[in-house]
């Protein structure tokens, strides 16, 4: 039998003004967003283009290899050819340039603030005097070249860690890194990715099951009081799940030695990028030296 | 038929003191399906833990094999190795069942831990992704899998290691009416091929076509009866007894009847 209650209207009570406590589902949101870039990346990886569909083990190789190559690059055409370089197979890749540039942009302006201004002013980089600034410093010819080459460099290695990052599915790019010795540690970061997903997704809807119930925002302390519990909870879940991930191993052979099968397919496409990328590496390394070491810049 | 399991008055508690089964004697017989049927939290669960080996019995003892199955005999690496061959485990979490970054891998780790030769690894596995019919999603992720896919490569991931004992831990659970087709089909197949199957579940659809023997479980965590299908499945107050069948509320010629409700029913079928 129902009670009475239950077939009555009940009134409302008016919401009392409580201090903003916005931090949880500030967070919540960041949570979300974390799985939404994780797809977004998978969404441009999955794309059937040009380093898609290159082994990840090489894909890895050529991008470090390119990236220590780098770092003996010392003038801005060369920087600059390696950033247009790897910009130009993200394109081919069909990566498009928005994509590309939402997921550097908000990096420039730190790199502006904290490497770019201080190395153009002459307290930094002595030389010959651009612009005359007040207190007797000055913008340097010197300060702004040095400080248009530190920043093309972080440009161009940006560009080499997305054209690994968005073209490359995460599993992959661990499988990549799968050698006997390394195979424990691969492993379990593969688990702690997969579970982190899991733990957000049984969060997200603590969340939303506590918002479909919340009638009268709770103050600061209520709040607080809550997401202690549910950390609780959701600590207690990742253990209890951690045990039966542990049974499902033992249950399929596992004796503490994980195996695994390293799925490595170089094919000619593979050793045609290695040798392009050989190539290209080799030109702007010479370009660097021999044509442009010459050159004042 | 010869028993592979022997449960010898096992009993399980769970660390915080909870009765997990209560003292009970079964046997598991060579090739056949058992069904172990009982409500929410009756044991089930629990009771294929103990078979599987992963967990160990506080009161009592479980022989598989003729060994008793302890932490000891499970570390003896020979015993291990040939146990797990033996003995396939589907969980009911399949978030915890499938813990591998694609479909592909998810499979071959079974195989792989047994020291499986690598070409004999791929054969199982592309074998099984065409069984299941999961050839096109090997390259994926298991978790962005529809719930029937997940459950699918799961129980893949059990049979690439070509155990001769399944336990199947309740394999339908909150999939749909063509998934559960799926899957009685594939244990009548499995059972044709000679396996030896345990399946636990509370529902009432499957343990009536597939099993040989019904184990029941009451809310005490004990055995409450066992016997053919048939016998167990028409005894109603059995069933209402253990919780896996509801009284049934309804009005009839202006008057309220209230009786035991099975959705189980006989049905003809076309020539």
């Amino acid at each position: 039998m129902l009670p009475e209650w239950i077939s009555e209207q009940t009134a409302a009570r008016a919401a009392p003004r409580r201090r903003h406590t916005g931090y949880l589902s500030r967070s919540l949101r960041d949570m979300a967003r974390v799985v939404e870039d994780a797809i977004f990346c998978e969404q441009s990886a999955r794309r059937a283009g040009f380093l898609q569909r290159l082994d990840a083990r090489v894909k890895l190789f050529s991008v470090l290899a390119l990236a220590v190559g780098a770092t003996f690059l010392h003038h801005l055409p060369s920087l600059l050819a390696l950033g247009v370089f790897a910009l130009a197979m993200l394109l081919v890749s069909r990566v498009g340039l928005g994509t590309v540039f939402s997921r550097s942009w908000w990096v420039m302006p730190a790199v502006f603030a904290l490497v770019a201004v201080p190395s153009v002013l002459s307290v930094f980089v002595p030389g010959d005097p651009l612009v005359a600034l007040p207190w007797g410093l000055s913008i340097t010819r010197q300060g702004v070249a040095s400080a248009a080459v530190l920043v093309t460099r972080i440009a161009a290695g940006m560009m080499l860690a997305l054209m690994l990052a968005l073209t490359t599915r995460w599993q992959e790019l661990l499988r990549a890194a799968y050698t006997g010795v390394t195979a424990p540690f691969v492993l379990v970061a593969t688990m702690m990715y997969r579970y982190v997903f899991v733990l957000l997704r049984v969060a997200e809807n603590m969340h939303l099951a506590r918002r479909a119930r919340t009638i009268v925002p709770l103050d600061a302390a209520q709040e607080r009081r809550w997401v202690g519990g549910r950390v609780g909870a959701l600590f207690l879940r990742s253990r209890r799940l951690s045990e039966q991930v542990y049974s499902a191993m033992l249950a399929r052979g596992y004796r503490g030695e994980p195996k695994v099968l390293v799925r490595h397919a170089v094919g000619a496409r593979e050793l045609a990028w290695v040798l392009g990328c050989a190539v290209f590496l080799a030109g702007i390394l010479v370009f660097d030296r021999a044509v442009l070491g010459e050159m004042a810049w | 038929m010869t028993p592979i399991f022997a449960l010898e008055n096992a009993s399980y508690r769970y660390p915080d003191g909870r009765l997990g089964l209560a003292e009970t004697t079964l046997e598991v017989r060579e090739r056949e399906s058992l069904v172990v049927l009982g409500a929410n939290a009756s044991g089930k669960s629990t009771l294929l833990g103990l078979l599987g080996g992963l967990i160990f019995p506080s009161g009592g003892r479980v022989i598989a094999y003729g060994t008793a199955l302890t932490e000891a005999a499970l570390q003896d690496g020979e015993f291990a190795r040939s146990f797990r061959q033996r003995v396939g485990v589907l969980l009911q979490d399949t978030d915890a069942m499938l813990f591998n970054s694609t479909v592909y891998d998810e499979i071959a780790f079974g195989p792989l831990q047994l020291d499986l030769p690598e070409d004999q690894v791929r054969r199982r596995v592309e074998d099984t992704l065409d069984l299941l019919g999961l050839r096109s999603v090997a390259d994926q992720p298991p978790h962005r899998l529809s719930g029937g896919e997940q459950r699918k490569v799961a129980l893949g991931a059990i049979l690439a290691v070509s155990p001769e004992v399944l336990l199947f831990d309740e394999p339908t659970s909150g999939l749909d009416p063509r998934f559960q087709r799926w899957f009685v089909e594939l244990v009548i197949e499995l059972r044709q091929a000679g396996k030896t199957l345990v399946t636990a579940t509370h529902d009432l659809h499957i343990a009536d076509v597939i099993a040989d023997r019904v184990v029941v479980l009451d809310e005490d965590h004990k055995i409450a009866a066992e016997g053919r299908p048939r016998d167990i499945l028409t005894d109603l107050d059995l069933l209402l007894s253990v919780n896996l069948v509801h009284e049934h509320a309804h009005v009839h010629d202006g008057e309220l009847h209230i009786h035991p409700h099975t959705h189980l029913h006989e049905h003809e079928h076309a020539e």
